[in-house]
């Protein structure tokens, strides 16, 4: 009699064993794409958000090259909208909440410095709200002085509100929060630009 | 001896089952993660190609109304500078005749006034309006003040200034400028100085080749009216300042012109920026015409098919003079759309096209991903230019 040949082929649990090890591999490639994912998304974020914040930039120029300010040095490195009574940048924000309404309306009425600095800010941060058209859950912004440049979260504009130089900073909270993993990318979800003065 | 049985048909099947599911699974995560890719690559698409554009537009803006060394900007409100008047062959072409002196180089438009969309072509996209745009580009020729360090002028050899002659003509009688690449069948050039901005149309090349034997051929020559204001016949004649002041030459020297040796000849630009809709025969998009040298306007070129909406919008500064003083001056700063800067009802906008400090640019694109017929992608870009 020949010596029976053992045949038996894997077992159930070697089997799950396997299909465990390579579909972990296929969820850690899969996380991956995710995360990928979610870096491009934020580029793009941080990119359409960058050009917000250039377009205010260019806004402010515009109003400050009409104005003859002061000549003594400490107005220099003020922005427009700087009040000869008030001593103080009218584009300096205190709320890092949505537009508040402008003292006037420019587009129906004319305006003097502050107010069109108001409206200005008004119509940038409902344009920031309602048109960026980015994959965000929710957007704040704010322009304020920083002389460190702090970096800012949702919950704090982070501004020290010394020195004579503005800061525009966006935060930003991404749909996909929950993917993109804290350590990774959290720290990654704001622009700031700072608004160099004349 | 061990039982060596496969699978049952029942396992099989659950086996099956499962695996499906699974299978399932990991397909449409992964065509939503594709879908997404190719939905976030239409959006950066669209958004490159607005950049693209806008950089294109702001390029224009921030060069409208800058003639060499003279800007209309803050400048054109003051009367005395804003002269145009100069005696050419011939102004037949309307985009040429369209220059403004009373403006900053930029206008809009709710409709085709200046009819700058040739037959055949779409209409104008709904709710677009259309940006022209004028400047002067490079220099082409300097002015050669033809001085001989006192030695005779005479007829062979003319002088912008005739030191030494004691005729009470003597003084401004010529311009020239030495030939570097005129083209003389051009017919948009800008002679520009320090303070003034004049239209140079040439019907002919005859300007370029006078009989002076001082004269290479090519080099512009142009007749100063004499004191009695008449121009020289045959050439280009232009009138500066202590002509059209009344002041004529006199014999101490100093009857010339401030401005004259600020002269420049530049080239001059006129751009069209519209957007169109689509027809059997042209995409939708952003189209553009710029002023040829020939004096016509060239075909529409498609400059973005993902463009469908241009509008501008001005801040327009009512000051009357830059004082620091006038900060918070009450009423100083309008917000002009297009439509109130040619509605004469509109007391803040109406034509106040010289008193513009900044100019907004709104740029809309929209499409949709080819993944997601339902995804339909809307970009609009808003940017300013602020001379400064």
């Amino acid at each position: 009699m020949l010596k029976s040949f053992k045949s038996a082929g894997f077992s159930l649990i070697e089997v799950m064993t396997s299909v465990a090890i390579v579909s972990s591999l296929g969820m850690a490639i899969y996380k991956l794409q995710l995360v990928s994912l979610a870096t491009s998304q934020q580029t793009i974020t941080k990119q359409l958000m960058l050009q917000y914040a250039d377009n205010l930039v260019n806004q402010m120029y515009a109003h400050e090259n009409s104005i003859v300010t002061a000549g003594d040095n400490t107005s220099l490195g003020l922005m427009p909208g700087y009040s000869s009574t008030a001593s103080n940048s009218a584009y300096v924000e205190t709320s890092y909440l949505s537009a508040t309404s402008p003292t006037a309306d420019c587009s129906t009425t004319t305006c003097n410095d502050s107010q069109l600095a108001s409206y200005v800010l008004n119509t940038w941060k409902t344009n920031l709200t309602t048109k960026s058209n980015v994959p965000i859950a929710n957007i704040k912004a704010i322009v304020c002085k920083d002389s460190v440049l702090g970096v800012p979260s949702m919950s704090n504009p982070n501004c020290n509100g010394s020195g004579t130089q503005l800061v525009i900073k966006i935060v930003w909270q991404p749909h996909n929060y929950d993917v993109e993993s804290g350590v990774l990318l959290s720290n990654n979800n704001y622009v700031m630009l700072r608004v160099p003065g004349r | 001896m061990k039982k060596n049985s496969g699978f049952n048909l029942i396992e099989l099947m659950i086996a099956l089952t499962i695996a499906a599911g699974v299978l399932a699974l990991i397909t449409s995560s992964f065509s939503q993660l594709y879908n997404t890719f190719i939905f976030n690559n239409k959006v950066l698409n669209i958004n490159q190609d607005l950049r693209l554009t806008m950089q294109l537009l702001k390029n224009d803006v921030n060069n409208a109304g800058i003639f060499g060394s003279f800007s209309f900007h803050n400048e054109s409100a003051a009367s005395s500078y804003a002269v145009s008047s100069v005696t050419t062959p011939s102004c037949t072409n309307s985009a040429w005749c369209n220059f403004e002196s009373n403006g900053v180089g930029v206008k809009s438009f709710t409709s085709d006034v200046d009819s700058i969309i040739p037959s055949g072509y779409p209409a104008l996209a709904s709710n677009s309006e259309i940006l022209r745009i004028q400047y002067g580009g490079n220099k082409v020729a300097y002015l050669d003040p033809r001085d001989r360090n006192g030695s005779g002028c005479n007829t062979s050899y003319r002088c912008t200034i005739d030191k030494c002659s004691t005729s009470p003509l003597r003084s401004l009688n010529w311009a020239y400028f030495i030939n570097s690449g005129i083209e003389s069948n051009a017919s948009s050039y800008m002679l520009t100085s320090a303070n003034r901005a004049y239209l140079l149309k040439f019907a002919n090349s005859s300007v370029f080749t006078t009989g002076d034997a001082n004269l290479l051929v090519g080099d512009l020559l142009l007749n100063f009216p004499t004191s009695s204001g008449c121009p020289i016949a045959g050439g280009v004649s232009l009138k500066i300042e202590s002509s059209i002041a009344g002041t004529a030459p006199t014999y101490n020297y100093t009857a010339y012109d401030p401005d004259m040796f600020s002269l420049q000849l530049v080239n001059f630009y006129t751009r069209y920026y519209f957007v169109l809709a689509s027809n059997a025969n042209y995409a939708a998009g952003l189209y553009v015409r710029t002023l040829q040298s020939s004096g016509s306007l060239s075909a529409p070129m498609l400059v973005s098919s993902n463009v469908n909406k241009l509008t501008l919008s001005y801040i327009v500064d009512n000051a009357t003079s830059l004082n620091k003083t006038l900060n918070d001056q009450a009423g100083r700063f309008a917000y002009c759309s297009s439509a109130n800067m040619s509605s004469s009802g509109n007391t803040r906008c109406y034509n106040q096209w010289n008193k513009i400090i900044a100019v907004n640019l709104n740029l809309v694109g929209s499409g949709s991903s080819s993944s997601m017929s339902n995804d339909q992608i809307f970009e609009s870009m808003t940017e300013t230019v602020g001379w400064r």
